[in-house]
């Protein structure tokens, strides 16, 4: 008898708390599709970024940010001694109510200067961030090449 | 102080039996443990194997005498007129059984404490010996471990992990960075003897930060006789390559005694049942399944000498432990191929990585006079941890530093500590204790990247605990203690990234201000109030019935109240808020414990609720810095942390157990209505013992086991955790105790995870890497002891 009775507070004390677990709550992260720019793309010089990619969500997207960043260093992560400016980019766009949405511009601009310096071409981060209205984030993070030449007039 | 004469009259009304336990020998044995039959009532004898113990009341009472490896003893004495007794103990033979002589001062502490507690000593360690004292003990109920890498695991206690559990080593608080999410736990597992787990709030006795629990490693039982003892380890493991050795040298004599132990493990790279991880979409090759640059070594020392006389005794003990270990290259910032190549050597330890060294002195002294015992503990550690990372950048006018250009974070963190404690020794009804503990913390900070602002901290707490023993069956106590907290914290501007915004022509000049400014001055101050009360009751020698309700803090932490900016061990921007106030919490415990000769149940559940639970808030707002995505701010909230643990343990047939474990916990964030990030998932641990015993012949213990443990999936997660899947892991280990002219020696033997399955553990750093748990381990430990 005892034995059956400490195994049924077993399992009310069980149920009790798994049975508190169903919330509606939103933990699922946006999904990026970064069409354009792809691996190992080039971004031209003096050019726009031809940026196309899909995001979405289970249930509202809030904002994607953009950020490009030197890897001049590479692997060794020994500073470079380039006389060239480093391109920084970091922009943030706004998507908020949307549950799915094309992306497709060329608004971010390789500058050929920095104050006056000219940009150092070569190994770059190219990172999507995108965020919901519950707080969830992604991230997608590619190598590109900043290099001179132009983009293929296809757009 | 009325109150207190009181109480002493009262207790004088009850008669006191003084005696002593000696061996067959007349060697004196110290920590015997006796009780007075069918009561609560119990004491363990001092290190001259010296014993007090009051009689509950007149008349003629049983007391039952016990000693891990003699025959219990049963005296019958009439308490008026037997006011003295020497109590001779026989060596255990095998008609035995383990289950009979099953720890049985565990089980008197167990009886007599309100709050939930797990008593495990040096057997338990050896046979459960696993990468380090904290996956050592993830087998208890309720205890879990957080993992970095194959050699170090922080711990967690029903769900609190980070500074909510307080490490206690002879009476001192371990101060190093517990709030990190890449520390470990440095403590040297071959030198702890013995060590009580208190799973719930112990604010009351050790103050800020033990809101979630305390491990408090107790020293040594000195030995009774005089004598040259020691022991030596050796420790081999296949799945890293591990190989460690642990020597301990003592000398008794007298009044004095003195050891030393040192330890030094070395480990090459851990194996993971896969051969590609996937991390942030890139997927990263695993050269023979080997994990690179995850190999490192531990080095310890610890000595103390000490004296222990009738009134005084004193003890001074130094320790230093050293780690060192890598971390996974591809996954220690933005995932790179290249740097996932293998090097074709698997011992050595690259870049990145960390290196701690925690060094302690800790005096312990303590007077008796007249029924009293005052505790004198006085404390500096120091807590030097670096995290090497070959010079990066992402700021132009950053240049690599002169002097150690790779060192990228370098943390010192000093501590000062002094306790006084006073407490009655009469057995009396009362029992009182009062104590004040202060603590002086420093931290200073170097490195080319910046973490965690300059600090210093001065907490101090007052407490008065009383232990009331209503009848034979019922005991109660409770407890009240004061705190004061002040915090001082520097301000830290990054000059590089506030020229590097500038350079970007794209923020206001405020924007820059506020996110170049990576720390504020802040300077703070603290009360809290903490209590507990709880209720022991033993209805019969089989039951034990407790609970417990305490309210307990934790002071906000330096990298709460003012961070701002890259974790790199978390990779988000942490804000942190000069505003927040103490975390309280109000936990409620209940325990039912059955035990018999062959069947042991026990049934825990618990409640806890925070009115200002700090956790990290995903803020919607994106970062300026680079490779940053949103930020997370401090802040507090509600919270509701509740569950449970039950154990049973049946001796189906002579020689034969099987076990079973049960542990729960759900987490909830009552403010926002998400669960708390690292709730632990459902666990049960399934295993079945053949135990053989015999004192006849050259192997004198047996012990067989297979043990299955199940981890349901957690899909309970916070936002931008990553829900985990449940597995099902097999164990197997052999424990053997020989006796060859008389030298003795152990040999355990334990393969883990035998199916070499690939999963995750929910709270491991790895998990958020994608990085499988260590794949199947085979062990073998050869242990010697001499003349112990």
């Amino acid at each position: 008898m005892k034995q059956i009775s400490t195994v049924l507070i077993a399992l009310a004390f069980t149920a009790f708390f798994s049975s508190c677990a169903e919330d509606d709550n939103d933990t699922t992260p946006p999904l990026i599709v970064l069409i354009e720019p792809a691996d190992d793309d080039t971004l031209f010089i003096g050019h726009g970024v031809h940026l196309d990619m899909e995001l979405s969500d289970d249930v509202k997207l809030k904002s994607y940010k953009i950020d490009i960043h030197s890897n001049l260093d590479g692997h060794d992560h020994t500073k470079s001694a380039t006389a060239n400016a480093t391109w920084s980019f970091t922009k943030a766009w706004d998507v908020s109510g949307l549950r799915n949405t094309d992306i497709h511009h060329h608004e971010i601009i390789v500058p050929t200067k920095i104050n006056g310096v000219p940009i150092a071409a070569g190994d770059y981060h190219f990172a999507v961030y995108c965020t919901d209205e519950a707080g969830n984030e992604s991230k997608v993070i590619i190598d590109v090449v900043v290099g001179v030449g132009a983009p293929d007039e296809d757009e | 102080m009325a109150a207190f004469v009181a109480f002493q009259a009262f207790g004088q009304q009850k008669s006191l039996i003084k005696g002593t336990v000696s061996d067959a020998g007349g060697n004196p044995l110290s920590g015997a443990t006796i009780v007075v039959s069918n009561t609560p009532t119990g004491t363990n004898t001092d290190g001259n194997g010296y014993f007090e113990l009051p009689l509950p009341e007149g008349g003629m009472h049983v007391l039952k005498t016990s000693f891990i490896g003699y025959v219990n003893s049963v005296d019958t004495v009439l308490a008026d007129e037997i006011k003295t007794l020497s109590i001779v103990l026989k060596q255990a033979h095998e008609q035995l059984d383990e289950v009979v002589v099953r720890e049985n001062f565990e089980n008197a502490r167990n009886r007599r404490e309100a709050l939930s507690l797990e008593v495990i000593k040096k057997d338990f360690i050896f046979e459960n010996n696993s990468g380090n004292l904290i996956k050592t003990i993830q087998k208890l109920p309720g205890v879990y471990s957080m993992d970095i890498g194959s050699g170090f695991s922080k711990p967690v206690i029903r769900g609190m992990g980070f500074n909510r559990v307080a490490v206690a080593e002879n009476g001192i608080k371990q101060e190093s960075q517990q709030w990190g999410a890449d520390h470990g736990l440095e403590i040297d597992q071959f030198n702890v003897e013995k060590m009580e787990i208190y799973k719930g709030p112990m604010s009351l006795q050790f103050g800020s930060d033990a809101i979630g629990g305390v491990l408090e490693i107790i020293p040594a039982n000195v030995s009774a006789e005089n004598k040259i003892f020691g022991d030596v380890s050796i420790i081999g493991k296949s799945n890293n390559n591990l190989a460690g050795v642990s020597a301990m040298f003592g000398i008794k004599h007298k009044h004095w005694n003195a050891r030393a132990r040192f330890t030094e493990q070395h480990f090459g790279d851990y194996k993971i049942p896969a051969d590609t991880i996937v991390y942030l979409t890139r997927k990263l090759p695993v050269y023979n399944r080997r994990l690179k640059n995850t190999a490192g070594y531990d080095r310890s020392f610890s000595s103390t000498i000490g004296y222990s006389g009738k009134k005084v005794s004193s003890d001074i003990t130094v320790s230093n432990v050293f780690q060192k270990t890598g971390f996974f290259p591809g996954s220690h910032g933005i995932p790179d191929l290249s740097r996932v190549q293998n090097d074709g050597n698997s011992r050595n330890i690259e870049m990145p990585n960390s290196n701690v060294n925690h060094l302690k002195i800790i005096s312990n002294s303590s007077f008796k006079i007249d029924g009293w015992k005052t505790s004198l503990d006085v404390a500096f550690q120091n807590n030097h941890r670096q995290e090497w990372a070959q010079f990066h950048t992402h700021y132009d006018n950053q240049t690599a530093p002169m002097t150690d250009p790779d060192l990228e974070i370098d943390f010192r963190l000093k501590t000062y500590t002094g306790n006084i404690k006073i407490e009655s020794t009469g057995d009396n009804k009362w029992k009182h204790q009062i104590g004040i503990n202060t603590d002086y913390q420093e931290n200073n900070i170097a490195g080319y990247n910046f973490l965690l602002p300059k600090f210093n901290r001065f907490t101090a707490g007052a407490f008065v605990i009383e232990k009331y023993t209503l009848s034979d069956k019922i005991q109660l106590m409770g407890g009240i203690r004061f705190d004061y907290g002040q915090i001082a914290i520097s301000a830290y501007k990054d000059k590089f990234l506030e020229q590097y915004l500038e350079k970007m022509n794209a923020y206001q000049p405020d924007e820059i201000a506020f996110f170049s400014q990576r720390s504020y001055g802040i300077n703070r101050q603290f009360n809290d109030v903490s209590w507990s009360a709880g209720m022991v009751f033993n209805p019969d020698r089989n039951q034990t019935y407790k609970v417990n309700i305490g309210r307990s803090f934790r002071l906000p932490g330096a990298n709460e109240l003012a961070s701002n900016g890259v974790h790199h061990g978390t990779f988000r921007h942490e804000l942190g808020d000069s505003s927040l106030v103490s975390e309280n919490g109000y936990q409620l415990d209940i325990a039912y414990t059955f035990e018999s000769e062959r069947f042991y149940f026990s049934i825990n559940p618990f409640a806890s609720w925070f009115s200002k639970y700090i956790f990290l808030n995903p803020t919607g707002e994106w970062s300026v810095l680079p490779h940053a995505g949103q930020i997370y701010q401090y802040k507090q909230a509600q919270a509701l942390i509740a569950g449970g643990e039950i154990t049973a343990n049946y001796e189906i047939l002579r020689h034969l157990t099987l076990e079973s474990g049960f542990e729960y916990v759900y987490m909830q964030n009552l403010t926002d209505g998400y669960p708390l990030p690292f709730s632990p998932p459902l666990s049960v641990i399934n295993s079945i013992t053949w135990h053989w015993h015999s004192h006849r012949k050259a192997l004198e213990k047996l012990h067989l086991n297979l043990e299955h443990h199940f981890v349901a999936s957690q899909q309970r997660i916070a936002r931008n955790e990553l829900t985990t899947a449940g597995n099902n892991l097999f164990g197997f280990s052999l424990n053997s105790y020989w006796k060859i002219r008389q030298s003795n020696f152990n040999v355990s033997l334990q393969v883990q995870n035998i199916f070499d399955t690939s999963y995750y553990n929910h709270l491991s750093f790895s998990r958020k890497l994608s990085i499988p748990e260590p794949g199947r381990n085979v062990q073998l430990i050869l242990r010697i002891p001499i003349n112990e």
